[in-house]
């Protein structure tokens, strides 16, 4: 087990709920998971963590949503890299969020398919970790 | 005229000289009064006073002529001569003499008549008795007749009259001679005088034939004039023109009755003095003048002079320089129903003869004709009028959606088939708010919203206040300064030149919701209790638009506050709902690739369960809105320990606070019994305790419970991020949330359902807070709560 390959799937939810139900199902199949759940942590984390491989971020959160972490990850060129699937459970904000820094949209509630599909491509970092767990 | 002949003198006459010149006078005599009649004509008056000169200086001192009067039953003396200007004064002064018919038994010219026949009285007549009585005795006395001669006036076989001379001297009786002569002058003048009867009658009957034609052609010429009439007032137009004109009157009036029958309204005039014609606009019908009395006794009034007028019309003396010589007041009257009147007057007395009253009742009764024919006219064309203006306004309202701007079309539309200008106004939360004004000028539109912006509207809110409609037909200068307090509303007012008005109230449900204001001013017109009438009709409709208009925006506002709710439900819903799916998705994952670890299913499943309770929870908070909103919530009483309940409710939320890391202290409790809906008052104490946790940023939570005055006081405080001041009320209102829809969980119905829990239980909540220093929420419910009240909505 290494530090430098542990870089866990990080989940950002204000709801204590799902933001451990995200973990749970991602530790079952064998990724990292860090939770964080405001913006504030969020971006702490990520300063901290740069190679973090993939961000859920919840939109509808408070003091700082989805779009203003996003905004504020864009404006640090350390950070701006890191690919951030949105979720929500509205529609709008799926359009919303297209091609504004965003590499995807999860819709709530959220199919196990489509997550794992994000996961797969972007979080392989974190299943490695796992594996060498 | 006597023609003396020159060459006969007087003085050196023989006697039978004398005879011979006695004659040749005669004869000229005869000449002469011969050409008199010949060339007398209507007037035979002068040429009996020539004649009976020249016979009286002939052959007699005094000389009388008389006819016989219409009806034969008396004779009339036409003229007398004598040749002493005292003896004729006094004949004159006699009474019953000249001019004065006397009857045909017991005066000698009677006899005469009567047996047509001449009479010689040789002797003294004036002692005959008979005689005595006819003839002033000082007359008699001065001027003793001694000797008379009289004869008929003949035409064919008729007497007309006595040709009668005397003598005041004795010595000389009158003999066949003088007979005979005197008989030859009476034939000439009964000829003349028969001549004269005839042309007379001739002129008489032509005269009649011209007044009667010529009264005709005007009567025609007048109901010509009046059948080309178009509306009630060119009826009374025409009506004063042709009766001015027909009667060559120096005014003429025409007042119609008022719709309330109160008053009589001045509709057209000419001639009048304008300063009079302010005064006599209005009449009231209790008033006593003729015009009035004309209208009650429906016939006509003629006064020739102003002595008669004056003489029944006693009050009318304080306007007498005003009044006219002569006037006449005529009823227009069609089928038995007094419309008005007709007036004329006169600069000069004036004799009405029979024909002339009856001509001025036919051109009044074809007035009244006009008038009415007008009237008929006017009422189908005012009824066809509204109704398309009706239609129109109702197209108008319900054309759109937005109850202002069409209301302002409204006004515009009233303008100017209904008013001058037309204002709306509907009542706001701090009075009357103009929404609407209509006028054809702009300087016009400009002064009356000056006029608003400085005065409220008086009327209009009276109306709104009642419900009530006001019209003023008549708007005087009188009314302006009794509704006005200083000079500047007044002078404004007076700028607006408003003549009448009309105020209607919009009413939808049974609630004054604005007025409509309709003025007329330039165009000098008035309203009717029919217009006021036809305005509540379109103010009905108007207040339905506007009802109608409100109720969409609220419908459209709930409809946009229950679409806002259902996307935060959905989104609440969903939150708990994604964790469960994936929590149950991820277990079945992992059954089926066979890595499923026991402790792991066990933890999992506690998890799902716990989203799935939130789940409920969020559902149950729906139905609560729906149930109070319903007016379905009702409490179940019951005897509880509130201390209790306090801590049972903290020691559920104890773990959630913990982990928040805001731990709940409890200080202060007391014991507290009542009864109170169990249920509900630990779904408020949860609903406070869980806004804590949640926005309590991770510091300590106090409760407090005490007793006061009759009253429960629990309260909870956090130290969090706060709430600010105007957010306070809107936190307890349903659908609204302080920080926005998408920043706090649950769906922001909790604060708004335990208010109307503690006001179902007679009591209060409220908050204390301000950005991040905490809030303070406090419910107070009382200690003896009357179960009756407890119903809630």
């Amino acid at each position: 087990m290494s530090f430098i390959d542990n870089r866990p799937v990080l989940i950002v939810d204000d709801d204590d709920d799902l933001r451990e139900a995200l973990r749970d199902t991602l530790v079952d199949e064998g990724y990292g998971a860090a939770e964080a759940r405001d913006g504030a942590t969020t971006l702490e984390y990520l300063q901290a963590h740069p190679l973090t491989p993939l961000v859920l971020l919840d939109w509808n959160m408070t003091p700082m949503n989805g779009r203003q972490i996003m905004d504020e990850l864009l404006r640090r060129p350390d950070l701006a890299h890191i690919p951030v699937v949105v979720l929500t459970a509205d529609a709008r904000v799926e359009k919303q969020a297209t091609g504004q820094g965003f590499i995807g949209c999860l819709k709530k509630p959220v199919a196990l398919d489509a997550l794992f599909d994000v996961v797969e491509r972007y979080g392989e970092a974190a299943r490695a970790t796992t594996d060498a767990r | 005229m006597v023609c003396v002949c020159p060459e006969v003198g007087v003085g050196a006459m023989s006697r039978e000289g004398e005879e011979m010149h006695e004659h040749a006078r005669r004869l000229q005599l005869l000449s002469e009064a011969s050409t008199a009649f010949a060339g007398a004509r209507l007037d035979l008056d002068s040429t009996f006073a020539e004649v009976t000169r020249l016979c009286a200086e002939l052959i007699g001192d005094t000389c009388v002529i008389s006819l016989l009067a219409p009806g034969g039953e008396a004779v009339t003396p036409k003229a007398y001569y004598h040749p002493d200007p005292a003896a004729r004064a006094l004949a004159l002064a006699v009474e019953s003499f000249m001019g004065k018919d006397l009857p045909l038994e017991g005066s000698v010219s009677g006899y005469i008549v009567r047996s047509q026949r001449p009479c010689i009285m040789p002797g003294d007549v004036t002692r005959i008795e008979a005689l005595a009585t006819r003839v002033g005795l000082s007359f008699r006395e001065r001027y003793p007749t001694h000797s008379l001669l009289g004869v008929p006036l003949r035409a064919a076989s008729d007497v007309l009259g006595v040709l009668m001379i005397g003598r005041n001297t004795p010595g000389r009786p009158y003999g066949p001679d003088d007979q005979l002569f005197l008989q030859a002058i009476a034939d000439r003048a009964g000829l003349a005088v028969q001549n004269a009867m005839l042309f007379r009658a001739q002129v008489e009957a032509r005269q009649a034939a011209e007044c009667a034609s010529e009264r005709s052609a005007r009567l025609q010429a007048a109901t010509a004039a009046l059948a080309e009439v178009r509306s009630v007032a060119q009826a009374c137009e025409a009506s004063v023109e042709q009766c001015r004109y027909v009667f060559r009157a120096s005014t003429c009036s025409a007042y119609l009755i008022s719709d309330d029958r109160r008053e009589l309204h001045l509709v057209a005039e000419r001639g009048l003095r304008a300063e009079l014609v302010e005064q006599l606009m209005a009449v009231s019908l209790d008033a006593n003048i003729p015009a009035t009395v004309v209208v009650r006794e429906r016939t006509g009034c003629f006064f020739s002079t102003r002595a008669a007028i004056l003489g029944r019309f006693p009050e009318l003396a304080r306007y007498e320089p005003l009044i006219m010589e002569a006037s006449v007041v005529l009823p227009l009257m069609f089928d038995e129903h007094v419309l008005g009147i007709l007036g004329m007057s006169f600069m000069h007395s004036t004799t009405f003869a029979p024909e002339d009253r009856e001509l001025a009742q036919a051109i009044a009764q074809q007035c009244a004709l006009a008038i009415d024919r007008a009237m008929l006219r006017d009422a189908e064309q005012r009824t066809r009028e509204r109704a398309t203006f009706l239609a129109e306004a109702s197209k108008l309202l319900g054309s759109s959606m937005d109850g202002e701007a069409v209301l302002q079309q409204l006004a515009r539309l009233a303008v100017p088939c209904l008013a001058d200008w037309c204002v709306i106004d509907l009542v706001g939360e701090s009075g009357p708010r103009q929404v609407a004004s209509a006028h054809d000028d702009p300087a016009r539109l400009e002064l009356q919203r000056v006029l608003r912006e400085k005065y409220a509207p008086r009327r209009g809110l009276e109306v709104m206040r009642t419900g009530r409609p006001l019209r003023y037909e008549t708007i005087t200068d009188e009314l302006l300064r009794a509704s006005t307090t200083d000079d500047t509303h007044l002078a404004l007012l007076r700028q607006l030149n408003t003549r009448s008005i009309i105020v209607v109230p919009l009413i939808a449900r049974g609630q004054p919701l604005g007025a409509l204001t309709l003025v007329w001013s330039e165009s000098d017109r008035h309203y009717t209790q029919a217009d006021v009438d036809f305005a509540m009709e379109l103010a009905h409709r108007a207040a339905l638009a506007v009802e109608n208009a409100r109720l969409y925006r609220d419908v459209r506002t709930a409809v946009e506050i229950r679409d806002d709710f259902l996307a935060i439900a959905g989104h609440e819903l969903k939150t708990p709902l994604a964790a469960l799916l994936l929590h149950i998705q991820g277990l079945d994952r992992a059954s089926q690739a066979g890595r499923l670890v026991a402790t792991q299913l066990q933890l999992r499943l506690g998890k799902a369960a716990t989203s799935g309770m939130r789940l409920e929870k969020l559902i149950n908070e729906m139905l609560d809105v729906s149930r109070i909103t319903a007016g379905r919530l009702h409490l179940e009483l019951e005897d509880l320990d509130l201390d209790q309940l306090v801590r049972e409710v903290a020691a559920r939320f104890e773990e959630q606070a913990a982990r928040a890391a805001s731990p709940i202290a409890i200080h202060a409790l007391v014991r507290v019994a009542g009864r109170w809906d169990r249920l509900r008052i630990d779904q408020v104490l949860s609903n406070l305790m869980s806004n804590a946790i949640k926005y309590g940023d991770g510091k300590p939570i106090d409760v407090e419970l005490a007793v006061a005055a009759e009253q429960v006081i629990f309260r909870i405080v956090d130290r969090g991020i706060g709430i600010d001041a105007s957010q306070h009320e809107r936190i307890f209102e349903r659908f609204e949330r302080a920080v926005g829809a998408h920043e706090f969980g649950g769906l922001g119905l909790g604060l708004w359902i335990s208010r109307q829990i503690v006001r179902a239980s007679g009591g209060s909540i409220e908050v204390d807070s301000a950005p991040g220093r905490g809030s303070s929420f406090t419910v107070r419910l009382p200690l003896r709560y009357q179960e009756d009240e407890h119903v809630i909505h």
